[in-house]
C-alpha cells in the first residue's frame, strides 16, 4: 500500500466525518450500525476499501488491513457505477450494477441512510464566515445547485429526444423493452429445447432404437 | 549490518561497547534532545515524519475501545491521536524509558487537553504490562535504540491479546540507490549541523544517522518479528524505504 493512497484515504475520512458531523441525524442513524462494516471492491482503479462504521466515526482503512474484521457486506464495482450510484441516490441498489454479497438488508439500511442525508454546509461554513454570510451563500449555492440540475435534466432530455427521435441512433424505451422480452422469451425456449434434447438423449440411452417409436412428451 | 564481537557487547552507533552501557548512552542522547525534540523531528524530516506516522495510525486499525501502547513513545504524536480514536472506553498508554522524553511528552498531551492517557517509564525489554493486555502495540523511531530487540519483541508479544497487531515504525534501509547516496550525504552532514544550530548537541545527532545504520534492513527485522512468535508480518517502505512500517500479528 503507497503513502499517498493511504494518506488519501485518511484525508477522505476525516472530511467524511467532518460532513457526518453536520447531520446528527444521519450521525444517529450510522451509531445504530456501530460494529458493521462494508467492504469496498473498486475495479478500476484496483483498490479495496473497509468502510467500518465506529462510534460517532465512520473509518477508511486499507482492505488488505482488514483481515481482523470481515466485512458485513461486500461491493465491487468499477469507480464509474460506484460514483453513479453516489450522485443517484436513489436508485435501489439492486439496479446500480453493483455486485453485492453479505448482509444485503444491511446495504439497503445504508442506502436508505444516505437516501436522507441532508448535512448542514452552512452550519460549517458559519463557524468560518459568520452566520449571516453563511446563509447567503447557502441561498446562492442552492440556487446554483438547482439551476446546475435543471440544466442538466433538460439538456440530458433534449438530447436523449434527439438521439432517439431525429437522428435515430437510439432505440425508444418500447423498443428496448420489446427486445428484452423478445430475448427472453427465446432464452426461455432454448432453455425448453435442451431439456428436451437431454430428455430425448436420457431416453435413447436406456432404450435403444427397436422399430417403435415413443412420442417425446 | 556489522555484528557485536560477543555477547557482552553491543552498538551504540558505530561504537561497541557494553549492554549495559547502553541504555545510558542512548538515555544521554534524549536527556540532551527532549526539549527540542519536535522541532528537530520537523527540521530533519521536512514534516514528513507527520506523514509517516498518519500512515502508521491508519494502517493500526484502531476502534473505539480499543487498548493501546505506545513505547518510546516520547513527545506522544501517536499517544495524543490513539488517545482520541479510542475514545473514553479506550486505553492508551505511552512508554518510554526516558524520563525527560516522558516528562516532554506528559506535559504536551495534558496541556492539549489529553488527559486520559496513562505514563508509564519502561523499559521496552521488560513491560511492565499483564499478558494479553493491548490490541495494538506500536513503537515509532524506538527500537533502534533498544539494546536488546529481541527481547523487546517477545516483550510486546506478550503484553499483545491475540490478534492485537504490533506496528513498528523505524528508520529503514532505502531501496533506491540514487536516493541512499542523498540520504547518507544528508544524515552525516546536515543532521550534526542542524543538531549543533538548533540543540547545541552534534554529536546525539552523529549517534542517530549511525545508529540508522546498525539497525536491521526490513527483511532481517521482519524475521527477527517472526522468531519473536509474530504471525502474518509485513512491512512497507515509506519515502524510498528511509522509514519502514512494519507489522505483525499475535
Amino acid at each position: 500500500m503507497l503513502l499517498p493512497t493511504v494518506l488519501a484515504l485518511s484525508a477522505a475520512q476525516e472530511m467524511l466525518n467532518s460532513a457526518l458531523d453536520l447531520d446528527p441525524a444521519t450521525r444517529l442513524q450510522l451509531n445504530q450500525l456501530t460494529g458493521r462494516s462494508l467492504l469496498v471492491n473498486v475495479l478500476y482503479p484496483h483498490i479495496s476499501i473497509l468502510v467500518f462504521l465506529d462510534d460517532n466515526k465512520v473509518r477508511l482503512t486499507p482492505a488488505e488491513d482488514a483481515t481482523d474484521y470481515p466485512a458485513t457486506a461486500t461491493v465491487t464495482a468499477t469507480s464509474f457505477d460506484l460514483i453513479k450510484q453516489a450522485l443517484q441516490r436513489d436508485l435501489a441498489i439492486s439496479q446500480s450494477g453493483l455486485q453485492l454479497a453479505g448482509d444485503v438488508f444491511f446495504l439497503q439500511q445504508l442506502q436508505h441512510i444516505a437516501q436522507q442525508l441532508d448535512i448542514d454546509w452552512e452550519q460549517g461554513l458559519s463557524s468560518v464566515v459568520g452566520d449571516v454570510a453563511a446563509q447567503q451563500i447557502g441561498q446562492g449555492v442552492r440556487s446554483l445547485w438547482s439551476f446546475a440540475k435543471k440544466t442538466a435534466a433538460v439538456f440530458l432530455q433534449n438530447s436523449g429526444e434527439y438521439l432517439r427521435e431525429e437522428a435515430q441512433l437510439l432505440p425508444t424505451r418500447w423498443q428496448v423493452e420489446d427486445f428484452i422480452e423478445e430475448v427472453q422469451e427465446l432464452r426461455t425456449d432454448i432453455d425448453r429445447l435442451e431439456a428436451r434434447i437431454a430428455l430425448f438423449k436420457q431416453r435413447l440411452l436406456s432404450n435403444p432404437p427397436n422399430g417403435t417409436s415413443e412420442p417425446l412428451c | 549490518m556489522a555484528t557485536p564481537k560477543d555477547d557482552s557487547t553491543t552498538h551504540f552507533g558505530y561504537k561497541t561497547v557494553r549492554k549495559e552501557e547502553k541504555a545510558g548512552k542512548v538515555a544521554e542522547v534524549f536527556h540532551s534532545v527532549a526539549a527540542k525534540y519536535d522541532l528537530m523531528n520537523d527540521l530533519m524530516s521536512m514534516g514528513i515524519h507527520r506523514l509517516w506516522k498518519r500512515f502508521t495510525i491508519t494502517l493500526s486499525g484502531v476502534r473505539r475501545g480499543q487498548q493501546v501502547l505506545d513505547i518510546a513513545g516520547g513527545t506522544g504524536d501517536l499517544a495524543r491521536v490513539f488517545a482520541r480514536e479510542v475514545g473514553a472506553n479506550g486505553r492508551v498508554v505511552l512508554a518510554d524509558i526516558n524520563e525527560s522524553m516522558l516528562r516532554v511528552g506528559r506535559d504536551k498531551l495534558i496541556d492539549g487537553g489529553y488527559s486520559l492517557v496513562e505514563y508509564v517509564q519502561a523499559n521496552a525489554e521488560c513491560l511492565p504490562f499483564a499478558d494479553n493486555t493491548f490490541d495494538i502495540v506500536t513503537i515509532a523511531f524506538g527500537l533502534r535504540n533498544v539494546t536488546d530487540k529481541e527481547a523487546a519483541l517477545r516483550s510486546m508479544y506478550r503484553v499483545l491479546k491475540p490478534n492485537g497487531r504490533l506496528l513498528i515504525l523505524e528508520f529503514s534501509k532505502p531501496i533506491i540507490e540514487p536516493l541512499s547516496k542523498v540520504y547518507d550525504a544528508y544524515s552525516f552532514s546536515v543532521l550534526p549541523a542542524l543538531g549543533q544550530l538548533i540543540t547545541q548537541d552534534a554529536d546525539s545527532y552523529r549517534y542517530l544517522a549511525e545508529s540508522i545504520r546498525m539497525h536491521p534492513d526490513q527483511d532481517t527485522l521482519k524475521n527477527m518479528m517472526q522468531e519473536a512468535g509474530f504471525g502474518h508480518c509485513d512491512y512497507h517502505n515509506l519515502t524510498g524505504g528511509i522509514v519502514a512500517l512494519h507489522r505483525g500479528y499475535k
